[in-house]
């Protein structure tokens, strides 16, 4: 057997980069051997991240030897970006998202899948005549520039229905002005957002994902692989302590949206306790299992087969990575992590 | 409870419980109304109130909107270069002092084939007008709201409120305006004109609207957020929703929506979610289809009525405690008189007739009760005395029939066995009187050595009459009744001397035996009585059912005849009277001869004792306590024979 020239070169690029990562990591560890580490949240404050907010107020990672600063995400730092450009080490991603990444080349993988469903929905007006799914046919429908259009597409795709798409940024304004029949909605979300300026339910035709074989989980962290493999103790804590941090922030609802609160107002983010609260309540069904505690930062391969089929039939992603490959749960015991 | 009480504690009480409901019910009917009144006071006050407000609202943003409607036109009727655009930007900034900034937001390579992104942008700066083109691949406007909007709607519109881009405290809402060129024939959409202004001046013409003392005026958006609200902190972050949400309070909601729905109105809101307990009344700003809410609080509102209230509540009770007294007072003047004459009742119940009674003062109704009363207590004495006289009266007589019952009684034989030295035969009679004096009566003697007369009768009629006239029919039977004569010829006498000159109408039925030992013959004549049985050995029952003749004292003219037999040893005759077979039980029902003879049936062989004993017994059981009404009279003669010829 010989290693060709090319290779191995690859090879010793590789281990450099491993050993100056492994370097890297010892200098940030600091004097008081914690490990920093920088965490970007997909979207700016708010409670679908109050878990992670939560373990860093009450000192969890500090405990698991972290020392991890949160950086807000939102449309002016998005997420891939900044974790392409090491301004952060862990990010959320949608499933879907992380598995686009993925296929596409990006070296990232998933270290804990936190969210176990769907939280998407589709919502129109009744009285633009819209009772069930065909009624969709030819209707005007507000849908997500970012990469949260891809399983409502696949909705449409697999319900046998097209709708006009009006590509919008973030706002419900659009389909509350009556710009558009239908809009896509988090539930968690621009859902509460939409009773709260004044729609009732009943007057809202709803198209829950999670109840229509849709359901794919949605929030997870993703690391560079390459990260990770230089000090994986240091995400598996991470993993670990944010669990913690959801835990503690279900079981705290009311010191949780203060939190919350607090921190939304320090970025001028308008925030309404109503509205976090209604978010907190629906991160718990989120990510709650069916058996309630303990929370579990597993990926089910099913639903991650399911996921990866609807985007290689909708998104066309060339090709499906494989589970183990893409998922490194607890299960992927740290190396050398016991080092007394 | 009531049923025990005294007439003066149910008269105040009823009285005073009605007057109660009615001054309850006038007092809530007077606070509904004036509460009511006040309302639509309220109502038509606020509506003055905000109409001034919405007015000013409204001409500002009137004022403003015609800005980019007139670049509209400019834009739609010529080709502007970017040197004219921008010169045309700048002065509407410069030019309107409301303005903060102005844009054309063009569509991706609607203004030139090269230009993806082109929206020029005039603004307020702080060392003058600022112009730039804000369209670039980070801000790629045509997916944000001021200019998606109006163009999926096709007209324009004033955006959700927002905070001013560079940060500070302002708020802001822009006004785009779509614009079109015709292409081919084809009305094409080309772009949105905006004006940005500053809606700060709000908070201050908000601050200036006075309702009561604490109440207080807000704006909302189109969405439900407040714009204005004097809590600053609500502003842009809270909206009557969430707020409604947040506070579980379903009313406030429904009010947000006929906020947002463009409606007027004024509702009561609860305490716990504005502060304080009130009433909304709430108008739109129909230019910007935002709505104006005026809070009033229900304590400052109704404050005059709850005073009123209290003063009219105090006079009630003032009213209420006289009106007691008042009741005692009058109840006591009337039911005095009434209780001394429960008092006086009672010792004329315990026989104290001379109780004195309270003196008459008034002439209504307790003086007549009084004056009556008085005049009961006279008769009922009169009548107590006359009573005692007529008691002493009725008490003689009693005792004197006693005395004639006992001699009546006296007058009929008892002693038996009645003649202990002759075998021949046996007798025995008994007669159980009725309580007053009756008419029965038995008898028997010996006529000759070897003839034997024995007779049962009964009287018409009860008392002393009928008494008197057995005892005359038995004297007569005894003095008539010599040795020789027979059965037949003795009743002629008997009637003869009973009929004649009988001008109390009597009469008396009989049968009369007359028994042979040497021949062994009986004769026996009826007049007009029940008729006797025969009882022998083998034999069935009989009756007697012939009849010789009316009772005796009916008609001196009568002759009767008699029927004669020859006794056997141990034939039994038994007589009796209708106080045997017509005596009543409980139900009415008689005695009856049928059963009499069923009693007899069962007698044969039986003495005579035996049987008339058991003749009273059954009937006694019949009747089973039963008062009895005639007397029970029975005689049974047993024939025994075996005479020697003298």
């Amino acid at each position: 057997m010989s290693i060709s020239r090319k290779n191995f070169a690859r090879f010793l690029l590789s281990a450099f980069t491993c050993i100056s990562l492994a370097f890297s990591f010892s200098i940030s560890a600091g004097d008081e051997q914690k490990t920093k580490i920088r965490f970007l949240p997909q979207w700016s404050v708010q409670s679908q991240f109050a878990g992670y907010y939560m373990a860093q107020k009450k000192g969890i990672y500090s405990k698991h030897g972290l020392d991890v600063e949160i950086i807000p995400g939102g449309p002016d730092a998005p997420a891939y970006d900044s974790l392409k450009s090491g301004k952060a080490d862990i990010i959320t991603l949608f499933l879907a998202t992380g598995i686009k990444e993925r296929s596409n080349g990006s070296p990232i993988i998933n270290i804990g899948q936190v969210s176990k469903h769907s939280a998407l929905m589709m919502i129109a007006r009744k009285s633009s005549g819209i009772r069930d799914v065909k009624d969709i046919n030819g209707k005007k429908l507000a849908l997500w520039r970012s990469d949260f259009q891809d399983i409502p597409l696949a909705f449409l795709a697999e319900s046998g229905v097209s709708a006009k798409i009006v590509p919008i940024s973030s706002s419900i304004n659009l389909f509350l002005s009556g710009g558009t029949d239908l809009m896509t909605v988090m539930w968690y979300n621009e859902y509460h957002a939409v009773l709260n300026s004044g729609l009732n339910p009943d007057e809202l035709t709803e198209f829950q994902f999670s109840k229509l074989d849709f359901d794919v989980p949605e929030d997870g962290l993703y690391c560079l692989e390459e990260k990770y493999r230089a000090n994986p103790k240091a995400f598996r804590s991470f993993v670990d302590a944010s669990l913690e941090g959801w835990k503690y922030a279900f079981e705290n609802q009311e010191e949780t949206v203060d939190t919350v609160m607090d921190e939304m107002k320090k970025q001028h983010i308008p925030a309404n306790r109503s509205h976090q609260t209604w978010m907190l309540a629906r991160m718990r069904d989120l990510i709650m299992n069916k058996t309630g505690l303990p929370l579990s930062s597993e990926l089910d391969e099913k639903s991650y087969a399911k996921t990866a089929g609807l985007l290689k039939k909708t998104v066309k992603i060339s090709k499906v990575p494989p589970y183990g490959e893409f998922f490194v749960g607890a299960a992927d015991k740290p190396q050398g992590s016991d080092r007394k | 409870m009531m049923k025990n009480s005294s007439m003066m504690f149910k008269l105040s009480f009823f009285i005073l419980s009605f007057t109660l409901i009615i001054f309850a019910g006038i007092l809530s009917f007077n606070y509904y109304t004036s509460k009511r009144m006040i309302l639509k006071n309220v109502e038509e006050n606020a509506a003055l109130l905000t109409a001034a407000t919405v007015n000013r609202i409204d001409s500002i943003f009137k004022a403003n909107a015609k800005i980019p409607e007139n670049l509209v036109f400019a834009l739609e009727n010529s080709d502007l270069s970017e040197t004219e655009i921008k010169e045309l930007l700048v002065s509407v900034v410069k030019n309107n002092s409301d303005v903060f900034g102005s844009c054309i937001g063009f569509e991706p390579f609607s203004f030139s084939k090269d230009k993806e992104y082109y929206a020029p942008y005039a603004s307020r700066g702080e060392k003058g007008i600022n112009f730039e083109n804000i369209g670039n691949e980070k801000y790629q406007y045509f997916y944000l709201d001021w200019y998606q909007i109006p163009k999926e709607l096709g007209r324009s519109a004033w955006t959700e409120p927002y905070f001013d881009e560079g940060g500070g405290n302002v708020i802001m809402t822009t006004y785009s305006v779509p614009f079109y060129r015709q292409v081919d024939g084809v009305r094409k959409f080309r772009g949105i004109v905006t004006i940005d202004i500053s809606i700060n001046w709000l908070d201050e013409i908000f601050t200036s609207i006075k309702a009561c003392k604490t109440g207080f005026g807000f704006l909302i958006s189109k969405n439900g957020n407040f714009v204005t609200f004097p809590d600053k902190n609500r502003i842009m972050n809270e909206s009557i929703f969430s707020i409604a949400d947040e506070r579980q309070d379903l009313n406030l909601r429904k009010i947000g929506r006929k906020m947002i729905q463009g409606k007027s109105g004024i509702a009561k809101v609860r305490g716990e979610t504005i502060g304080k307990k009130g009433f909304l009344y709430y108008t739109p700003v129909t230019s910007c289809g935002w709505s104006v809410g005026v809070f009033f609080p229900e304590d400052e509102l109704f404050a005059g009525i709850r005073e009123l209230n209290i003063k009219l509540i105090l006079f009630a009770v003032t009213g209420i405690i006289l009106l007691f007294s008042i009741i005692i007072l009058i109840t006591s003047r009337i039911t005095r008189p009434v209780a001394k004459l429960v008092e006086v009742t009672e010792k004329i119940g315990h026989g104290n007739f001379s109780a004195e009674l309270p003196p008459v003062i008034s002439n209504d109704e307790i003086g007549r009760l009084t004056t009556s009363f008085s005049k009961m207590q006279k008769e009922l004495a009169e009548y107590i005395k006359n009573l005692q006289a007529t008691t002493a009266a009725k008490e003689k007589i009693e005792s004197e029939l006693n005395v004639a019952r006992e001699i009546q009684m006296s007058i009929i034989p008892k002693l038996f066995p009645p003649f202990p030295h002759r075998s021949e035969f046996d007798l025995y009679a008994v007669i159980h009187t009725a309580k007053a004096v009756g008419g029965d009566l038995y008898d028997f003697f010996l006529m000759s050595d070897t003839r034997l007369c024995f007779v049962i009768g009964d009287v018409s009629g009860k008392g002393v009459p009928a008494s008197l006239f057995m005892a005359v029919s038995r004297t007569l039977l005894r003095a008539k009744a010599d040795a020789s004569k027979s059965a037949r010829e003795l009743a002629d006498e008997i009637n003869i001397a009973l009929a004649t000159d009988n001008s109390s109408f009597m009469f008396v039925t009989f049968v009369l035996c007359i028994v042979d030992v040497i021949t062994n013959e009986l004769e026996y004549c009826n007049a007009g009585h029940n008729p006797p049985f025969i009882i022998r050995d083998n034999e069935k029952l009989e009756m007697f059912e012939s009849a010789h003749g009316p009772p005796f004292g009916v008609s001196d003219t009568v002759k009767y005849s008699s029927c004669k037999m020859i006794l056997r040893p141990d034939d039994t005759i038994v007589l009796y009277t209708d106080g045997v077979t017509e005596a009543e039980n409980a139900d009415h029902a008689l005695f009856e001869e049928e059963r009499l003879k069923q009693v007899l049936e069962k007698c044969k062989g039986m003495e005579p004792r035996g049987i008339c004993e058991r003749i009273v017994e059954e009937v006694r059981s019949f009747a089973s306590g039963v008062e009895q009404s005639d007397d029970i009279t029975a005689l049974v003669f047993k024939y025994r024979g075996g005479a020697r010829k003298p």
